[in-house]
């Protein structure tokens, strides 16, 4: 036998003594190892005992004949195959077939050929090898694709760790994502800002699966972490395109919107990149459409990448959906496809509360339960009051990461006239603000001390100008202006922001000193109460005034001093108890 | 056709070599006791028994190259199968006949 192997191992079943002498020398020739067996009975036995690797067996025999041993044999073997050849003068196709059913795979004629025996047991040696090398592959496969399942379990708890849901259960969202495989060509994420209001992201990355889903971590991380130290928009979608840009290969790209909505200037600002046309559903039945007018994420560079986004005013209930292709491209068993026409035929639908769960219905409806193929990603967002008066604070996105931290410290910033032209300070001055690890929960008022009183110094300060002209659109339109042209013309101008935090027992106080270089006022007569609710102007100071132990003013009206307090959650617990007893 | 095939006996020689009396031994030992219990059973009749009995000897005689008597041992079969037991009542003395003369060609190989 032509092979280093062990010789393989034949069992030779013959109840004839003349016939299994010859046939085991025939084969013992050939170089092959033998056993030998009168009988079924001892044929079974002799092959739980020896395991050959091969059996020639007489068909008839006396007690158990040949097919009734090949059978059991057959059914030791299990998944092992284990060639039979029956040894037979058998003529009659009847007992052939017989043969065969009982597992039989070839046969061998008396007399015996030694030339033909040699030929079938190589033929047969041969199926073996290639069964056992098709076996230790196949096994190989399972238990790749087993560790590769396992992997991608492990991978895609980190996944949802990274690209969370956010706050996307905020009673005004609504939101379908389909779990298609364990990682899904979308991703859709909702942070709330600082400020107050609420940032959504669709994106909808080429391909599916891994490749697609790599590409999501790094821009969860960053969406989730620059909303919440309270950068615009703008600066968010030129870090994530600069993000993708540097780790997508060419050729791969994600479609992508972003929808911050302020309820408190009932705005929504959109950008959208090579997603499908969101639409807006006002609260009296008027459809409009915001179209993709921005390549994809990933694709340009950062100096050619256009952030610049639509902004439109909504009013309560005003509705804005938002769908990635998914949906869009659903087919149905006839090959047709769901399209935009249907779903914007749902946008007009009386019940405005419904339209939602009519579009998901319809389309699931469309494709026959459980048959979509892509993506399936569709969201509602409703104007309503500010959210976060109405539901608890989103303690997860803002849970404290560590009790210890920065707690006692201050430190000033000053900027000067390319710095107060050019550069958003407050994302760096919540950064710094919230070291103090409690202080995250009150982000949104440090957000608002620090824009409030920021802006003051600049606008007031600095320029001069006189916030009533905001009291209608034109003046509104024309304080911009204003500021612009002062901007611009900033010479030698100083704004020194200096923030010093310390603890007290229960919590801390934290306060904001921002001087500028300008004139100064005379603030002796300064009202800080409320204005009527529906001005836009004016409402900077009362706010920051209404959130903090004090707020003055200093020297010529050019320094203005806040002060504020928190307590920590701990003692809020204590206080409730108090009052309950 | 001749008692014993000798294109058969010359590749039994080349397979077996000096073991050639040995197979050739163990053939008529087999093959008596197979006869002797065919002739035992033609009385009453057993037909399984019988088949499987005939069968085996039909095979070992076209191996060691007694073909003459491994054609009458598949007419044998035959009629057993058929249940025809009248006919075969005469070929058990043929086939003992037959044997003699299988076993003294078969004694005659050196």
């Amino acid at each position: 036998m032509p092979s280093s192997q062990p010789p393989l191992k034949i069992l030779i079943v013959e109840d004839s003594a003349s016939d299994r002498l010859l046939l085991e020398r025939i084969v013992l020739d050939q170089g092959y190892q033998t056993v030998t067996a009168e009988d079924g009975r001892e044929a079974i036995r002799q092959f739980k005992h020896e395991k050959p690797a091969m059996v020639l067996m007489d068909a008839l025999m006396p007690d158990i004949d040949g097919m009734e041993a090949a059978r059991e044999i057959k059914k030791i073997a299990g998944e092992n195959f284990v060639p039979i050849l029956f040894l037979t003068s058998l003529t009659d196709d009847e007992a052939l077939v017989a043969c065969l059913e009982a597992g039989g795979d070839d046969f061998l004629s008396k007399p015996y050929r030694p030339v033909v025996i040699a030929a079938k047991i190589q033929v047969f040696r041969r199926m073996l090898q290639l069964q056992r090398a098709l076996k230790k592959q196949r096994d190989e496969i399972a238990k790749s694709n087993e560790h590769f399942m396992q992997e991608q379990l492990v991978a895609k708890k980190v996944y949802d760790n990274v690209a969370h849901m956010g706050c996307l259960d905020q009673i005004n969202i609504k939101h379908m994502l389909s779990p298609m495989s364990v990682f899904n060509g979308d991703v859709l994420l909702a942070a709330r800002k600082p400020s107050g209001g609420l940032v959504m992201f669709l994106g909808d990355f080429t391909g599916h699966g891994l490749p697609a889903a790599i590409g999501a971590m790094p821009l969860a991380e960053i969406f989730y972490s620059m909303v919440a130290k309270g950068f615009g928009t703008e600066s968010i979608l030129h870090e994530i395109n600069l993000k993708l840009k540097g780790i997508l290969p060419v050729g791969f790209f994600c479609c992508a919107a972003m929808v911050d909505i302020s309820y408190a200037k009932r705005r929504a600002k959109i950008w959208n990149g090579g997603l499908p046309d969101l639409m807006m559903r006002r609260a009296d039945g008027i459809v409009e459409r915001i179209a993709s007018d921005h390549l994809p994420l990933g694709i340009l560079a950062a100096e050619k990448f256009d952030s610049s986004t639509t902004i439109l005013d909504m009013r309560m209930d005003d509705r804005l959906y938002i769908w990635s292709d998914g949906i869009v491209e659903l087919r149905n068993a006839r090959g047709e496809q769901y399209g935009l026409d249907r779903l914007h035929e749902w946008l007009h639908h009386d019940d405005a509360e419904k339209i939602f769960e009519y579009m998901l219905e319809g389309a699931k409806k469309f494709a026959g339960y459980g048959n979509y193929e892509d993506d399936l990603t569709l969201a509602e967002i409703k104007m309503v009051e500010d959210i976060w008066s109405i539901q608890d604070q989103d303690q997860d996105t803002f849970s404290t990461t560590a009790l210890r931290g920065a707690r006692d410290w201050s430190f000033t910033y000053e900027m000067f006239d390319d710095t107060i032209r050019e550069f958003n300070p407050i994302p760096l001055m919540l950064h710094v603000s919230m070291e103090v690890p409690e202080l995250k929960a009150y982000s949104q008022d440090l957000y608002t001390l620090f824009a409030e009183l920021i802006s003051n110094a600049i606008d007031h300060g600095l320029l001069g100008l006189d916030s009533r002209l905001k009291a209608n659109a034109t003046g509104f339109k024309r304080y911009y202006e204003l500021r612009e042209e002062g901007l611009r013309a900033l010479q030698g101008q100083c704004v020194r922001i200096n923030v010093r935090h310390h603890p007290v027992s229960g919590g801390g106080t934290l306060i904001i000193r921002v001087e500028d270089s300008g004139e100064g006022f005379d603030y002796s007569k300064l009202d800080l109460s409320f204005p009527e609710a529906s001005k836009f102007s004016g409402r900077g100071l009362p706010l920051v005034r209404s959130l903090c132990e004090s707020l003055e003013f200093k020297e010529k009206g050019n320094v203005v001093q806040a002060e504020y307090r928190w307590i920590s959650e701990l003692e809020k617990g204590k206080i409730l108890a108090k009052a309950v007893i | 056709m001749a008692i014993l095939d000798d294109d058969t006996i010359g590749e039994l020689r080349l397979i077996m070599e000096d073991d050639l009396p040995k197979l050739i031994d163990s053939y008529l030992n087999n093959s008596t006791k197979l006869i002797r219990e065919l002739q035992g059973m033609a009385g009453s009749v057993q037909q399984d028994d019988f088949v499987i009995r005939i069968h085996s000897l039909k095979g070992s005689c076209r191996n060691i190259g007694a073909l003459q008597m491994g054609d009458l041992c598949e007419r044998m079969e035959k009629h057993a199968r058929a249940g025809n037991f009248s006919k075969i009542k005469q070929d058990l003395e043929k086939l003992n006949s037959e044997f003699d003369l299988v076993r003294s060609a078969l004694l005659a190989v050196d």
